[in-house]
């Protein structure tokens, strides 16, 4: 009997949401409809279609669609929602409000990011990343590393956040806490650009080896063709798992010089660093990668990097 | 009173205490059920999904499909597995031994080219034949071994070839839902240090309408057989496993669909070839690894991401699938005797183990020597030290007396 009343009822809205499209998407592109005379039921409708285009519009569309969740109320509703004792409807709140495009949520959300409960702390997460809301930076990066919210719901509300992040997580660089420094580096090296790599590369010396893996993977990100020399450098680290992202980023930078040490690491015999370099190799000098690949004893990466390369060959020129 | 009486009345007051307290375990797992699902539907809503699909932050999968004379649905398997939504995973089929044409339609079907793939070694198997890349996909690999015995040495193969630090271990005839490597991968995403192994819920796909490996519309077998079966399923995966799992107590994470922190199983030693029941022996090792070393984890069961599998349609094809989860469960019941030293899985595990190996053993002895021995299937070499009482008997005899013995 439930499973027929919720099937009428899914109907029931699907319906409602194909005769309501019209309306929410003359309001998501900026358009002066009319709105005024929804019930209940279906500006319920008109929000949850509302809800699913925000994160597509910008500009006019976008205050547009806020104007009208904060007008119908639904806003402040939302917010009244973050003081009940059940996580779901908290965690539901945090989630709607991002959706809703409203900056009036900015300071509840901030708050519920040190709610006592996980779901709660990653929806408003998500949603501060929604609303492109740059001071929320400092708190999203603080509660990834104490782990207080999904790694991936956190890093992706900061890229979201996009370029004004940036100027705060080049400020979370020199940070005391190797943590903290390794997540702001690694970010930077989804946010930044050419210009913040000079900054990061100081860190290819830096005391906790995480920090170090991090930066050499962000300068291949940010394209430091400059800094080479210092990623060359870095090959040399006691730690495999830097040399594995070291050689991860030459490969990226496309750097020949770099080939024999490349080369020479792919011979060995960890097998996540020596893997690295080998695909490395192939971005680097795939002319060195297949005359080591001929010769005997160069290892199984070697080879593999060498055939997976000819392979992608063959798959480019179909 | 008769010596026949007694007994008949002794076993009566045995068969009722086991079955009042097997239901009532079941009946207190029914409403922590119902509880979890409705909790999980409702997260659902707020889940940011579509965040961890877009973050370049969400770590790579590594899908691992043994797949043994399976020409029939491999190619199909293999391109709904390839349409995914994960930001990065790598698909290794491992061709273990097949005597008909799977290598040779996969070959066709993906433009196989040979590769000198480099192993990561960390796991004794049979050989490896060769490997090979695709032309189409650039995140297929196909490893072809000799057989060596069993699905576990097939899986460990793939283990020793893939990149990723976590890996999924899917059954090639099961068919997995669009979002299902996300939704099985987010407890990992969510507490990546906490979280050892999560496993989605088996569902029965016959009846149901399928179309180039996606199931269009769910419906119900028309096979008597197959619909108990999906009562079965339900049983096992929404109430059973919710419940262990939500004390902690997970004794099994499905073989057909399974994701596994790469590193940790390599410590413990990768799938058993010893047992046909190599997912739930594994997963009694981890529990049994990880308390030894006093970390903290969790293994989890989640309800929502789904493998479609077809289930048998006859009696003697329900029968010859009897022995791998009754010998399973049984050589679990022989470990009982290792417990009081080295409790597996905690407080929990000392009243999980012991129910769990009964009820299960007990229910498919019965079930499959039910079956009139006309409707069973030879037996394969594979499989031939089927649990039995006897066996079982013996097993349970021989860890007390290594354990009374006086140590040196």
């Amino acid at each position: 009997v439930r499973r027929f009343a919720l099937a009428k009822e899914a109907r029931r809205h699907l319906a409602a949401e194909h005769r309501l499209q019209p309306l929410a998407l003359a309001l998501a592109s900026g358009e002066d409809a009319s709105i005024g005379a929804l019930d209940a039921e279906n500006a319920e409708v008109v929000a949850s279609l509302l809800g699913r285009y925000v994160r597509q519009v910008r500009g006019q569309g976008r205050t547009g669609i806020a104007a009208f969740f904060e007008e119908r109320g639904f806003v402040e509703r939302e917010i009244g929602k973050f003081r009940s004792l059940r996580t779901w409807k908290r965690a539901r709140a945090a989630h709607l409000l991002g959706d809703m495009g409203s900056d009036r949520a900015v300071a509840p959300l901030l708050a519920a990011l040190g709610d006592s409960r996980r779901d709660v702390r990653a929806a408003a997460a998500r949603s501060l990343g929604t609303l492109q809301c740059a001071e929320a930076v400092e708190p999203l990066v603080e509660a990834l590393v104490e782990g207080r919210v999904p790694r991936a719901v956190a890093g992706q509300a900061l890229l979201t956040i996009g370029a004004s992040s940036r100027d705060r997580l080049r400020g979370l660089v020199p940070h005391p806490d190797p943590e903290v420094r390794a997540v702001a580096i690694e970010l930077l090296g989804l946010v930044g650009d050419a210009s913040d790599a000079e900054l990061v590369a100081a860190h290819l010396r830096d005391s906790a080896a995480e920090v170090r893996a991090k930066a050499g993977r962000a300068l291949g990100r940010l394209g430091a063709e400059e800094e080479v020399e210092n990623l060359r450098r870095a090959l040399g680290d006691r730690i495999p798992f830097v040399h594995a992202t070291t050689a991860i980023a030459l490969g990226m930078l496309g750097d020949r010089e770099a080939g024999p040490a490349l080369l020479e690491q792919a011979r060995q015999d960890h097998f996540d660093p020596a893997h690295a370099a080998a695909y490395a190799l192939a971005g680097a000098d795939p002319a060195l990668l297949w005359d080591a690949a001929r010769r005997l004893g160069q290892g199984p990466h070697v080879a593999e990097a060498a055939d997976v390369t000819a392979v992608n060959r063959t798959r480019v020129g179909r | 009173v008769s010596v026949l009486e007694k007994t008949l009345a002794a076993a009566s007051v045995i068969a009722f205490a086991y079955f009042a307290i097997l239901n009532t375990t079941y009946l207190i797992f029914t409403a922590i059920a119902w509880r979890d699902v409705t909790r999980y539907r409702r997260a659902r809503s707020y889940a940011a999904v579509e965040e961890v699909f877009a973050s370049p932050l969400t770590p790579p999968i590594s899908v691992v499909v043994p797949a043994c004379n399976e020409e029939t649905g491999i190619v199909e398997s293999v391109r709904s597995l390839l349409s995914l939504r994960y930001p990065e995973f790598e698909v290794i089929v491992v061709n273990d031994g097949s005597t008909d044409r799977t290598l040779a339609k996969l070959a066709e079907a993906f433009e196989l080219l040979p590769v000198r793939k480099a192993l990561r070694g960390t796991l004794a198997t049979a050989r490896v034949r060769a490997a090979y890349a695709s032309r189409r996909h650039h995140n297929l690999w196909v490893v072809d071994k000799e057989n060596g015995g069993g699905k576990a040495d097939a899986i460990n193969a793939g283990i020793n070839a893939s990149r990723y630090p976590y890996f999924c271990v899917l059954d090639a005839d099961a068919m997995l839902e669009e979002d299902a490597l996300l939704r099985v991968a987010k407890p990992i995403l969510d507490d990546p240090d906490l979280v050892a192994a999560t496993g989605g819920i088996g569902r029965i796909v016959n009846g149901s309408r399928v179309d180039h490996g996606r199931v269009l519309e769910v419906g119900l077998p028309k096979s008597w057989l197959a619909t108990v079966q999906v009562v079965e399923y339900f049983r096992a995966f929404l109430v059973g496993r919710i419940g262990w799992s939500r004390m902690r107590s997970l004794l099994i994470i499905s073989g057909a669909f399974g994701l596994f922190r790469r590193n940790l199983v390599e410590t413990a030693g990768g799938f058993s070839t010893a047992t046909v029941a190599e997912d739930l022996e594994l997963v009694g090792r981890l529990h049994r690894h990880l308390r030894e070393r006093g970390e903290e984890y969790r293994i989890a069961f989640i309800q929502d991401p789904v493998a479609w599998t077809e289930a048998p349609r006859t009696c003697a094809r329900c029968a010859a699938s009897g022995p791998a989860g009754r010998e399973g469960w049984g050589r679990r019941f022989g470990f009982t005797a290792e417990w009081p030293e080295t409790p597996a899985t905690g407080p929990w595990g000392w009243w999980r183990s012991p129910t769990s190996s009964c009820s299960n053993s007990s229910v498919r002895w019965w079930s499959s020597s039910a079956t009139p021995w006309w409707w069973r299937p030879r037996r394969s070499g594979r499989s031939r030290s089927p649990f039995s009482p006897r066996s079982s008997l013996l097993r349970c005899l021989s860890a007390f007396s290594s354990r009374c013995r006086p140590s040196p």
